[in-house]
């Protein structure tokens, strides 16, 4: 690939988001004018809460009560949300606080490495790999757990963690690869 | 190594990758939320029902006059010098062309505003199917409108906006396109290869002739006219200047500018209780402008009045609450793989304590504009667990002109999202000796010895006399 190929596949995927950005911005403004507008952000977000709940409570009944309440609370406080900040990062600061307190409830775990919870059968085709990655998953610290479970179960960017932990987003993202880099090192 | 690291990120993608939920599973969240949500409105007021029945009667009424011509003889009473569209001389843009059966919806153009800042055009979407959350489950991809201009030249829309109705068998789709120039010429077409929340793709795009004439915008600036000191007025964050931008017959936008403390920006919090009145009494709708983008002002607010302000006249612009916010993420650093804030205060917690326990402290704080009085913390409740739920305990002599939050964090447990806000709530005034509390809870192995926090986020609400009068 050359370099303009390449910056040029950077441009569209960088438009992409800003387009993606734009129709989430559009659902939030019809939602604060109508509760019902506010299912189509809940349809685009309900996936990605689920998993990332049941990944910190382990439970499908825990993930299924806490889910419901992370999106009545967005529901009922959406109108204070700030447009200028990402609505991804506001709906999953709920949900995380939400499993923090069900956790401090509870005393269960804060990354639940269930193998029911994850695709692992499904997805991999290197199965011994997989094992040994989440063998040394278990390893991981649980702040370090739930930057992976952020960013690869809620998707979020660099950006919107940043916004989430209250943390400048080359941070997030040097504590990201730093994890990365140490989970390369022990699957050598 | 990049091939490796790519590597572990594509494991990690196929590892943490999400199952789509069930479709059962997805409706019986929703039924969840929204019956929960219902019955949190139905515990609201009886009223309501009152208000919705009457609401039902009015559109049937509206409907059956048409709305168009009721809305026209609404607005005709309600505001001065207002004319329907085809009587005003420069906004002239409605093509003839304006409603046609495409893709078996009804489409209207209803404006196109060009205006030196973008040109809007708002459509009205008629005939979708009626709202069903089984059938519509996102806006669907479409291709984004375009104006064709004579030349050729094509200019893609920058976006578009739904305001989607209850029924949601009709919305106004309004799109945004940049300025045009003076080059760009009067004549053009709308080009739309499809809109948000169809079932299906179009098969062909629906294209308008459009004749715009450029409306330009107008703006002017005022002086404050100060009302009088009173009670509550904080004067460093005082309103100093007002502008007013005209958007063609639709809108008008009210900037108005505070003197803000450092750090400090001005909250939208309070600004639903502002109102707008001309020198003959009538008041005029507006709402706060959520749309300033990334790089609002801090010490902005931005009102759109929801019709254009005649004219010729004196208006007064009322603020009776004013808030705004100070927010600290601090510098954050790590230590031994833990992340801390510095700390603001540290208190030192004994080794054992239980409910009811006052840790005391004594001490006074200054962040400007805003001093209080830390007395200490008290301990709430000590769960079987270990879980300790405390309180801070301050008092602040502004509290007394203003309503006054604090948000502090557990510096060394960030991670645990420690922070705890309260504080003054309600609308009810404060007296000066009242207390200021601000909960959190912890575990009790983390709440022993020398404890740090740090100061997250501070809001204060004034209730304040402004007035600001203007001339249009």
């Amino acid at each position: 690939m050359t370099l303009e190929e390449s910056s040029n596949q950077k441009t569209e995927v960088i438009n992409r988001e800003i387009e993606a950005d734009q129709k989430i911005l559009d659902l939030v403004q019809a939602a604060k004018k109508d509760q019902n507008a506010f299912y189509f952000l809940y349809l685009h977000f309900v996936d990605r809460i689920y998993f990332y709940i049941l990944r910190r409570v382990g439970s499908h009944l825990d993930a299924e009560d806490l889910s419901s309440e992370v999106f009545i609370r967005a529901m009922k406080h959406i109108h204070r949300f700030d447009e200028r900040n990402s609505f991804a990062a506001w709906l999953f600061r709920i949900a995380r606080n939400l499993t923090v307190d069900h956790y401090r409830a509870n005393r269960t775990v804060l990354l639940n490495l269930n193998d029911e919870n994850f695709t692992l059968a499904e997805k991999s085709p290197d199965t011994e790999t997989m094992l040994q990655l989440k063998d040394q998953l278990r390893k991981l610290e649980p702040d370090e757990l739930d930057l992976l479970n952020l960013r690869y179960t809620a998707r979020l960017t660099f950006v919107e963690m940043g916004q989430l932990l209250g943390k400048r987003p080359d941070a997030v993202r040097k504590a990201h690869n730093k994890i990365l880099e140490h989970l390369r090192l022990n699957l050598e | 190594m990049e091939d490796k690291e790519q590597g572990i990120e594509r494991n990690l993608e196929s590892l943490f990758g999400n199952r789509a939920l069930k479709d059962e599973k997805i409706d019986q969240i929703w039924k969840e939320v929204e019956m929960k949500t219902q019955k949190s409105a139905q515990k609201r007021s009886w009223g309501w029902k009152f208000v919705t029945i009457v609401m039902v009667l009015l559109v049937i009424v509206v409907l059956a006059v048409g709305p168009d011509k009721v809305w026209a003889q609404v607005r005709a009473w309600l505001v001065p010098n207002y004319r329907p569209i085809s009587q005003l001389e420069n906004y002239e843009v409605l093509p003839e062309k304006t409603q046609e059966i495409h893709e078996e919806l009804t489409l209207s153009l209803l404006s196109v505003q060009s205006l030196e800042d973008g040109l809007t055009i708002s459509i009205l979407v008629q005939g979708i199917s009626p709202y069903d959350p089984k059938d519509i489950k996102d806006p669907g991809s479409y291709e984004n409108a375009y104006l064709l201009l004579k030349d050729g030249e094509r200019v893609n829309s920058l976006g578009g906006g739904t305001g989607i109705g209850g029924g949601m068998t009709e919305y106004v789709y309004d799109l945004f396109f940049p300025a045009l120039s003076d080059e760009a010429g009067s004549e053009m077409s709308l080009v739309v290869p499809g809109l948000p929340y169809m079932a299906e793709p179009w098969e062909e795009a629906w294209v308008v002739p459009l004749t715009v004439e450029p409306v330009r915008s107008e703006d002017q600036v005022s002086q404050v006219t100060p009302g009088a000191e009173s009670y509550g007025n904080p004067a460093f964050a005082a309103p100093v200047s007002v502008s007013t931008k005209s958007k063609g017959i639709r809108k008008t936008s009210i900037l108005v500018r505070f003197d803000m403390p450092e750090g400090y920006e001005a909250g939208l919090a309070t600004a639903q209780w502002w109102s707008l009145q001309d020198e003959d009494g009538l008041f005029y709708p507006m709402n706060p402008d959520f749309n300033c983008s990334m790089n609002c002002p801090m010490n902005e607010i931005t009102m759109i009045a929801e019709s254009a302000l005649p004219k010729g006249k004196t208006y007064t612009l009322t603020m009776p609450r004013f808030s705004m916010q100070k927010y600290d993420y601090g510098d954050f650093y790590e230590e031994d793989g833990i992340t801390y804030v510095p700390a603001f205060l540290t208190i030192d917690f004994p080794e054992s304590y239980q409910a009811g326990d006052f840790v005391k402290v004594d001490k006074w704080y200054d962040i400007p504009p805003i001093s209080f009085h830390l007395l200490g913390v008290e301990i709430l409740h000590i769960d079987d667990e270990g879980l300790v739920r405390f309180r801070v305990v301050m008092q602040s002599p502004e509290s007394a002109n203003a309503i006054v939050q604090i948000t502090l964090c557990v510096n060394q447990f960030i991670y645990g999202g420690s922070c705890g806000g309260g504080g003054f709530i309600g609308e009810k005034r404060p007296q000066a000796d009242e207390l200021i509390y601000t909960e959190g809870s912890i575990a009790r192995e983390l709440l022993t010895g020398e404890i740090g926090f740090y100061i997250h986020q501070i809001d204060l609400y004034y209730f304040t006399d402004w007035v600001m009068n203007f001339d249009l």
